[in-house]
């Protein structure tokens, strides 16, 4: 033949036809024996004189390495990653792994010689293989049964090849041409299959897109983010106001809220300061002073304070000898009420920090108009 | 040194100067001084020291770009969904923190009943209820329906502008139209009248007298259908005067019930004191007896040592017979009583050697005794009832003065003027007579006749489809108000304003004053106000006062005398017999009078007898049940005097035969929850105010058809389970424990640590008297759904807290208990196990937790869940629900939506709540600071809740109590809650009560 | 190593031959003419009509389906206590039904029963249809079906996982084992008979089609070998893992405290019942086959014979699994479980439970006469009893155990509503329409197994016999 061939099969009508063929062709040693059949022939594998199969080692080492990793992976997150308590056992309890184990050694194990079988040991899929576009291959998948002398090498002569099979008593003898390529590995196929995904995978990227975005965002479908009920800060479409806050009623009393200072400024002369004059109260006073009082009436409590220039305000120059002579009841007053353009304090301080305040207040005023006597106070 | 100044002098002036050079201001100086701040310090311009403008960017423009930015990064990164406008307070009030919950007090009138209550709100919005705990009476407990009564402020079905002619017109118009014909009927001298229900405030008696000064012909009326016409009766014949008669449990030994059911939670003060005397840590400590004689079940009843079926008819017989008795024991009878014409010697309801110990526990108990009469029971039996007190010169109850009722014969007679077209007007205010008199046609008539009708109250109802004014009121939540009680003046003020055009009755009546010429204060606040200030406060201030809300007296009204004359007309009607059936017609523990019947927390709240929700059988006795061959839920027609009602029946285990029960307040007409829910009993209601209630020579007959009940259990025994353990007083001293051997309980896994806290909880069965308090409040504060009749009755309530209910012994009159059933968070929880997403597992502190979001909704939990305490949406309950309704939830607590598992969460919120401030304050969490919403509402302190890890609490030491048990311990959960076993002191096995 | 028939390359004694698993002649060319022509001809126009019947079916399913997504399961009749009922009684209802494909496939294969061969195929086909309609449950039954994807543990964005003690997971891993290896099976199998089928069709698209799906196989012996040992792999592990499945959905009882699911005689009684289940449903479905699709010659009596041998067998099995409980009920002083089980007997539900007993205990008996598992009729009647009984088992189990277990203050009477109905007439519906198709476009009958045992199928003696 001048075309080079890659393999001679003989067609035979019964199992044991073939059997006898098999060590007649062997002997031959024209090229590498194969037989093709319908079915599985007992004992041909020892005829051809085939390796056994390494399935059950590779299935065994996976089905292992399934049961360890479905073990790592359950106690890790249970025990290391998130613990959590369920039923008083404790995160590292390991009783329960064992169910989930088993299932996942036997899906690697499964999948190990499903697969191993079919893409390692068979090299399947494979569709350009010639016996496939052989004209014996009806019969092979029927009822008839081939034996392939498959070439080597170069040398392969396909007559001698055929001639040995007939010899060993082939009723038909077909000479196989070398691969050529597969119907399934044309361009145009390889394109049309790449065009088909790529329109599938728009399709369902697509779809998913969309699903994701508006698909969750059903009337059925609650994550219990928007609550029904009405929390603070939250608007409201009841109230005039759209406010969900609504201020308390003018007149009531909250419990720890009795209101101090109620009546006019002069009526708040007669209030003490129950507050001793301490260090902490001082330090106190000071502390709130600095927060809340500096910014307009300066640290020096004479009114000049940072921001008085800035916005041109006109703060209580509390070295003033008015202020100076006020009780204490009239600036804690003054406090609670606020004054002029001067807001009330009394949502952000605590009743001692109010009085408080009153005593760092008077601990300025004195200390810019100190008299000598006072010297005497300090005198160890 | 010194300098004058003028005051608020320029600012300039005096200068304080730190240098010299500055003094003298150099240049050199002013740079100094203003490079004291490096440059970019202060921003770019600078127009206070009038300098050169210096070059970059300030840090102020700096660190404002800066956040800018983060802001804008937040605000992109911002989640699609849940997003909402943040709407701050623009001026903040000095007491609301946003987020933190603020607690006002104020008060709640219901009937001749008045609840001092502690409003919790929520950035101005009522959110719970509770009692006040500075009142002496109350002590911080209230009562279901005022729980609940603050879903009312929220009903979506109130009227929310005032109505002319069922047209919506304006506050002016329509007063104008009032105004003018009151003083129309001023002119001409034709009376008005007013309807308005019990008069318990004494400012507002004052502005009706007020009222009544300007308006001569005024005629008012104070109605309370549920009040009991016999017992008004009664009094008047006993006292001659309305009475307001109190038991004072504290003092009492040996407690007789004609009837009386007194602990069915409408009084807190009686439970507190029944559980004080219940809670025994050891046997030797003294108990009460409490001997029930009654034809319905009643919770009194379950609770009583010894209990006698009697019909209602019948008790008076009963109890003059005993007054007899003991007379010849040698109890001196009150002057001027004759006995003779009264029934003698044992009756036939009570074996002899029962009635023996009855008579002689009363003899031996004296002073110390007390006999109760049902407000509903023949007039009588309470003018027995008030013979037996004063024979035995019982302290252990309070007799006060108390404003008339108008009965059954005053509205018959108001009936007949308005058909005689007497009267030039007709106020209603907060009653509905439409509904609730017995002949509403005949009413309807008549109220026809009167030319103007005005109508003033909340949602809408039969009354108000008869007037052409209606007048929307505030909720009590909305108004200010005060009450008198027994040992304190108490206030009522406002914890939110009016949500929608309306305005208190009280202001109403003061523009009418005005519009009669009078000139009275502005509004009621003032008027309340100046009254207080004049009158109540002693020396404290009107701050205070509502601060506190209440100021304490120790007012001792005279108790009015026992007329021993009066007896021998009653005795004489006790010895009369009635033939048939009697039908009882009480206040349905839902709807009361019908009031509450909108009140979807309430109609689902289950009947703590049958267990009924959203409905009112007829209940039937077991053995005319098997006479009529009844079946549960059997369709029946009920015929009293021509009225007729087709109903279906339930049969009541306990109830004497003969007797019927049905509940008032059902069958409403309007309201979108009342609407058709039950039937309305109201025209079985008798004329004659001496046996209003109870109505002899009923007939019933089966009428085909059976409904399935919504009733929330429906197997009624234990069978034999040692799940309720009841000890009477000798088993209590000799083996407490009983026979139950405590399973040996072996686990694979050590125990889990509790580092901190481990959270349990006791609940006293001896003091549980089964109101279902702590369900309405675990409802309000854990907004629990409402899922409505049809869903009940396939199983599908929400509630976390149940109370289980079960009869022992003969059905003809078993012996009851009572087991409040949650949420036991097990040590090992089965639920904790099976959950395959992890959505219910165990916090540190041991309880057992549910992260709602995470649940898929297997239902898994709760089929592993011995005590089925786990409750699963089965359909959307919440998630559609808007305002006004959705205001009423609780903000710290998740709303669930369907397909989601829930359950009791030891109120986790009010845990966290604690355990922040106290970390705010530096402190360890102390014993009873941490409350659960049961624990709080529960009025009989049956329930203590508290961390087992610290030695010292209350809980702790309870766990360790002789009674201590846990629930189904031999499935090895090991529950969390601790029940003390059930106390029982009957004669034979029990202490003897004195 | 050695495969199943080649233990009978070693001659055997004439008496321990068993009879020929085929009747009349059979040779590979017309095995291959008779079964591998149903894809290529047209199908009857009763095979339309079963059709639409099943689809039918399958649209009332998906609809109550639908019904229940929008408004909760609440549409269902489960309530408190019995807070599990028709959804999870399919589930396991079905898991068993597929059990029987694993069974005859696997553990036949490894006691080397040849006559599995001529059934298997179908089998194992209507293993994958059953447990298809199983798992649509798990994943409906959840109060908020659209997270269900929830319950594997994938690493979520709040780095939450799943809880490994729940059975519920166990489940999870279960099934999805069992449906992808029974698939990876079944498709090992189909390989040759697809490649048959692809020689032997002439249609284009057919051709396209089987190409694909045969890989390329082309019947070498070096790929015979491996393929072999692969079955023989995949047997053995699938007989451990149909062992195991069951047992793991046994669990979800088991593991629980609720008196009458906490039972350690639970996993073997319901592995059992699975078989017990899955070989009727295979009778009823074969019979049908037998007779419309003209395969009395391969699919002969004596398959039918042995098939109800052996569930006559479970039946027994059954039976002593019910004493047991009683037993066990008595025995255990246990108050609840004693209660639990009179609950079965003379219970509110007590008709359930003497229908479970009837169906599978004492129907299957007529089995022990040779004219009841000859006559259609017969076989037909306690077939479709004992798949009505095994229901009802699950029903048994589920719901009388629920409705009544500790606190008698809880217990309650369950309902089911229409739409309950209608998901499980769904399921029969998605099932059959699965068989129908599979009976038209694949061989019914893996013909390439059959081929292998056929008289003089096999060299020297092996092979069937004469």
């Amino acid at each position: 033949m001048s075309k080079l061939s890659y393999a001679v099969l003989g067609l035979f009508d019964t199992p044991d036809a073939l059997m006898h063929a098999i060590p007649k062709v062997r002997a031959a040693k024209l090229g590498t024996v194969e037989a093709y059949t319908p079915y599985p022939i007992h004992g041909i594998d020892d005829a051809l004189g085939l390796r056994r199969s390494p399935l059950g080692g590779m299935v065994l080492v996976m089905g292992t390495l399934g049961a360890l990793t479905a073990f790592g992976f359950q106690y890790w997150i249970s025990a290391i990653d998130y613990p959590i308590i369920t039923g008083g056992k404790s995160a590292a309890s390991w009783e329960a792994f064992i169910p989930i184990m088993f299932e996942v050694t036997v899906l690697f194990a499964t999948f190990t010689a499903g697969l191993g079988m079919l893409l390692l040991l068979n090299r399947l899929p494979f569709f350009g293989h010639p016996v496939l576009s052989s004209k014996a291959i009806k019969g092979i998948t029927r009822d008839r049964y081939a034996l392939a002398l498959e070439a080597e090498s170069e040398a392969f002569d396909s007559a001698a090849a055929a001639q040995a099979l007939q010899a060993a008593g082939a009723v038909e003898v077909e000479i196989l041409p070398a691969p050529d390529r597969s119907p399934f590995l044309t361009s145009d196929y390889i394109l049309r299959t790449l065009g088909g995904i790529f329109v599938t995978c728009l399709v369902a990227g697509l779809g998913i897109y969309t699903l994701t975005k508006w698909f969750p965002l059903l009337a059925p479908m609650k994550y219990m983010q928007d609550q029904p009920r009405l929390n603070a800060q939250k608007a409201s479409t009841f109230f005039k106001d759209g406010r969900g806050m609504q201020p308390p009623v003018p007149g009531t009393v909250a419990r720890g809220y009795l209101p101090t200072a109620t009546g006019t400024q002069d009526a708040a002369a007669t209030l003490v300061n129950p507050l001793p004059r301490t260090k902490e109260v001082f330090a106190l006073g000071r502390k709130v002073y600095g927060n809340r009082c500096e910014v307009c009436h300066g640290a020096l409590a004479n009114g000049s304070g940072s921001l008085t220039a800035a916005y041109g305000a006109k703060p209580a120059n509390l070295q003033a000898q008015q202020f100076r002579d006020y009780p204490d009841g009239k600036l804690y007053w003054v406090i609670v009420n606020g004054k002029n353009a001067m807001p009330s304090h009394a949502p952000y301080l605590t009743e001692t920090q109010r009085w408080a305040v009153v005593h760092y207040v008077r601990a300025l005023q004195r200390a810019q108009n100190a008299k000598d006597e006072d010297l005497k106070v300090v005198a160890p | 040194m010194k300098t004058r100044l003028p005051d608020h002098g320029p600012v300039e002036a005096p200068r304080f100067w730190r240098t010299l050079e500055e003094r003298v201001e150099t240049p050199e100086a002013r740079q100094a001084a203003h490079d004291e701040f490096l440059p970019g310090a202060v921003p770019a311009y600078d127009d206070v020291h009038g300098l050169p403008p210096q070059s970059g960017v300030s840090r102020r423009d700096f660190l404002g770009l800066v956040s800018a930015a983060a802001a804008l990064a937040a605000t992109v990164a911002c989640d699609r969904k849940g997003q909402g406008t943040v709407v701050p307070y623009t001026k903040r009030p000095v007491e609301v923190i946003p987020g933190v919950a603020n607690y006002y007090a104020s008060a709640f009138q219901e009937g001749r009943r008045v609840y001092p209550v502690l409003v919790k709100t929520r950035e101005g919005r009522p959110i719970h209820l509770t009692g006040n705990d500075e009142h002496p009476g109350v002590k911080g407990k209230t009562s279901p329906r005022a729980m609940a009564d603050v879903l009312r402020l929220y009903d979506p079905d109130r009227l929310r502008a005032p109505k002319l002619e069922s047209r919506t017109a304006d506050w002016s118009t329509v007063e104008a139209r009032l105004h003018g014909a009151l003083q129309a009927a001023k002119a001409v001298g034709k009376p008005v009248l007013l309807v308005s229900g019990a008069l318990a405030s004494p400012t507002r008696k004052a502005l009706l007298a007020d009222l009544k000064a300007a308006l001569p012909t005024l005629e008012h009326l104070a109605y309370e259908p549920a009040a009991g016409d016999a017992a008004e009766e009664a009094a008047r014949a006993s006292y001659g005067q309305s009475v307001d008669i109190r038991p004072r449990l504290a003092k009492a030994k040996v407690i007789l019930s004609l009837g009386a059911d007194f602990l069915n939670g409408e009084d807190p003060e009686a439970l507190a004191a029944w559980g004080a005397q219940r809670r025994l840590t050891t046997a030797k400590e003294p108990i009460n007896r409490l001997w029930a004689l009654e034809g319905p079940l009643t919770l009194t009843g379950t609770n009583a040592d010894h209990r006698f079926p009697v019909a209602p008819s019948r008790l008076a017989a009963v109890a003059f017979a005993l007054a007899r008795e003991l007379a010849a024991k040698g109890r001196s009878l009150p002057a001027g009583t004759d006995l003779s014409t009264a029934p003698a010697g044992t009756p036939a309801e009570l074996p002899a050697q029962a009635w023996a110990n009855l008579v002689r526990d009363l003899l031996h108990a004296g002073r110390e005794a007390v006999v109760l009469c049902g407000a509903q029971m023949p007039a009588e039996a309470h003018q027995a009832a008030h013979l037996l007190n004063a024979l035995l010169g019982s302290e252990a109850v309070a007799l006060t003065p108390a404003e008339p009722l108008a009965t059954g014969k005053d509205l018959e007679a108001a009936v007949q003027g308005m058909a005689a077209g007497r009267y030039a007007a007709a106020i209603f205010w907060d009653v509905n007579p439409a509904f609730t008199h017995a002949r509403a046609a005949a009413w309807k008539e008549a109220l026809a006749k009167v030319p103007l009708r005005a109508w003033l109250g909340l949602v809408e109802d039969e009354t108000a489809a008869q007037c052409q004014l209606l007048l929307p009121e505030n909720h009590w939540l909305e108004s200010w108000g005060d009450y008198s009680t027994p040992g304190a003046a108490v206030l009522q003020q406002p914890t939110v304003g009016t949500l929608y055009d309306t305005r208190q009755g009280e202001d109403v009546l003061l523009s009418a004053l005005r519009a009669l010429g009078a000139s009275p204060a502005a509004d009621y606040h003032t008027y309340l106000r100046a009254r207080w200030e004049k009158g109540v406060l002693q020396g404290g201030t009107f701050e205070q006062a509502l601060h506190d809300g209440l100021v304490k007296l120790d007012a001792k009204a005279a108790a009015p005398a026992f007329r021993g004359a009066s007896v021998a007309a009653a005795a004489r009607r006790a010895a009369a017999r009635a033939e048939g059936l009697e039908l009882v017609l009480f206040p349905g523990f839902a709807p009361f009078d019908g009031r509450h019947a909108n009140n979807s927390w309430l109609q689902e709240t289950p009947d703590p007898i049958s267990k009924m929700t959203w409905d009112n059988p007829v209940a039937v006795s077991v053995q005319d049940a098997q006479a009529l061959g009844l079946q549960e839920g059997d369709f029946v027609t009920l015929t009293l005097e021509g009225a007729t009602l087709r109903l279906p029946a339930v049969i009541q285990p306990g109830q004497a035969k003969g007797v019927l029960a049905l509940a008032l307040g059902y069958g409403r007409t309007t309201g979108g929850v009342a609407k058709g829910v039950g039937a309305n009993a109201y025209p079985f209601l008798g004329l004659d105010p001496t046996t209003a209630n109870v109505r002899p020579g009923a007939r019933l007959a089966k009428a085909g058809g059976r409904k399935e009940l919504s009733r929330t259990q429906s197997h009624h025994r234990m069978e034999g389970r040692d799940i309720v353990r009841s000890l009477t007083m000798d088993e209590f001293l000799h083996h407490p424990q009983g026979h139950h051997h405590q399973p040996e309980l072996v686990s694979l896994y050590e125990e889990q640590k509790f580092p901190d806290h481990k959270w349990g909880m006791v609940i006293d069965l001896a003091a549980c008297v089964g109101c279902s308090a702590c369900v309405v409040a675990c409802q309000s504060e854990n907004n629990v759904p409402v899922v409505g009749p049809e869903q009940v009755a396939k199983g599908r309530e929400m509630h976390w807290i149940r109370i289980d209910r079960y009869y022992e012994g003969e059905l003809e009159n078993p012996k009851v208990v009572h087991q409040p059933m949650l949420c036991q968070h097990c040590d090992s929880a089965p639920c904790e196990n099976v959950c395959p997403v992890n959505a219910t597992n165990h916090s540190p502190d041991g309880l057992n937790q549910m992260a709602y979001n995470r649940c898929v909704g297997t239902r898994y939990c709760a089929n592993n869940c011995p005590y089925k305490v786990r409750r699963f949406n089965f359909l959307e309950y919440t998630a559609y629900k808007t305002e006004p309704e959705t205001l009423a939830y609780n903000p710290e607590v998740t709303v669930r939506p369907r397909g989601v598992m829930e359950k009791c969460s030891f109120c986790v919120q009010r845990i966290n709540d604690v355990k922040i401030r106290a970390k705010g304050e530096g402190r360890s969490i102390l014993d009873g600071e941490v409350t659960t919403a049961c624990m709080a509402g529960c009025p009989a302190d049956a329930i203590v809740f508290g961390d087992l890890k610290d030695p010292k609490s209350r809980i702790a030491q309870l766990v360790t109590a002789t009674r201590a048990y846990k629930v189904l311990e031999e499935v090895g959960a090991k529950p969390a809650i601790t029940y003390l076993a059930d106390l029982k002191n009957p004669v034979e096995g029990g202490h003897h009560a004195h | 190593m050695r495969t199943d028939a080649s233990v009978h390359a070693v001659p055997v004694p004439e008496g321990l031959l068993e009879p020929s698993l085929t009747v009349g002649k059979v040779t590979p060319g017309s095995l291959d003419d008779q079964v591998l022509a149903f894809p290529e001809t047209r199908p009857p126009k009763q095979w339309y009509l079963a059709l639409a019947v099943t689809l039918t079916a399958l649209g009332i399913g998906l609809a109550c389906i639908g019904y229940t997504f929008t408004t909760g399961i609440g549409a269902w009749g489960n309530s408190s206590p019995v807070f599990w009922a028709f959804d999870i009684i399919n589930f396991v209802f079905w898991v068993g039904i597929g059990h029987a494909g694993t069974l005859i496939s696997a553990i036949l294969f490894l006691f080397r029963k040849r006559w599995r061969n001529a059934i298997a195929r179908f089998a194992e086909a209507m293993t994958i249809f059953a447990v298809m309609c199983a798992v649509i449950f798990p994943l409906i039954h959840v109060g908020r079906p659209w997270l269900a994807y929830w319950l594997f543990p994938y690493p979520n964005q709040r780095a939450l996982w799943t809880n490994f003690r729940s059975p519920l997971l166990w489940d999870v891993f279960a099934v999805n084992t069992y449906f992808s290896v029974s698939l990876m099976f079944w498709y090992l199998g189909l390989i040759p008979d697809i490649a048959s089928m692809r020689d032997r069709t002439t249609s284009k698209l057919r051709k396209t089609i089987y190409t694909v799906l045969a890989l390329g196989w082309r019947g070498a012996a070096s790929h015979w070998q491996h393929y072999e040992k692969a079955y023989l792999l995949l047997a053995g592990l699938a007989t451990g893992l149909v062992l195991s499945v069951h047992s793991v959905v046994s669990f979800d009882f088991a593991t629980s405290v609720v008196p009458g699911w906490h039972m350690t005689i639970f996993p073997p009684y319901f592995v059992a019942g699975a078989i017990f289940a899955g070989f009727s449903m295979v009778v009823i479905v074969l019979v049908v086959v037998r007779e419309t699709m003209q395969l009395k010659n391969l699919i002969t009596m004596r398959h039918l014979d042995v098939m109800n041998k052996v569930i006559l067998a479970m039946s027994c099995i059954m039976g002593y699994s019910y004493m047991m409980e009683g037993f066990t009920a008595w025995y255990s002083m246990n108050e609840y479980l004693h209660h639990g089980f009179m609950n079965i007997i003379t219970g509110t539900y007590g008709w359930a439970g003497w229908i479970t007993i009837s169906c599978n205990i004492l129907i299957p008996q007529l089995l022990w006469f040779r004219k009841a598992r000859a006559s259609y009729f017969w076989m037909i009647f306690v077939a479709i009893g004992v798949t009505i009984g095994m229901w009802f088992e699950r029903f048994v189990i589920i719901v009388i155990s629920l409705h009544q277990d500790y606190l008698p203050s809880a217990w309650r009477i369950y309902k089911p509503t229409m739409i309950d109905f209608g998901i499980l007439l769904g399921t029969f519906g998605l099932f059959f329409t699965l068989v129908l198709i599979f009976a038209r476009v694949l061989p019914v009958i893996a013909t390439t197994e059959v081929k292998a045992i056929l008289p003089d199928a096999q060299p020297g003696h092996g092979g069937g016999h004469e």
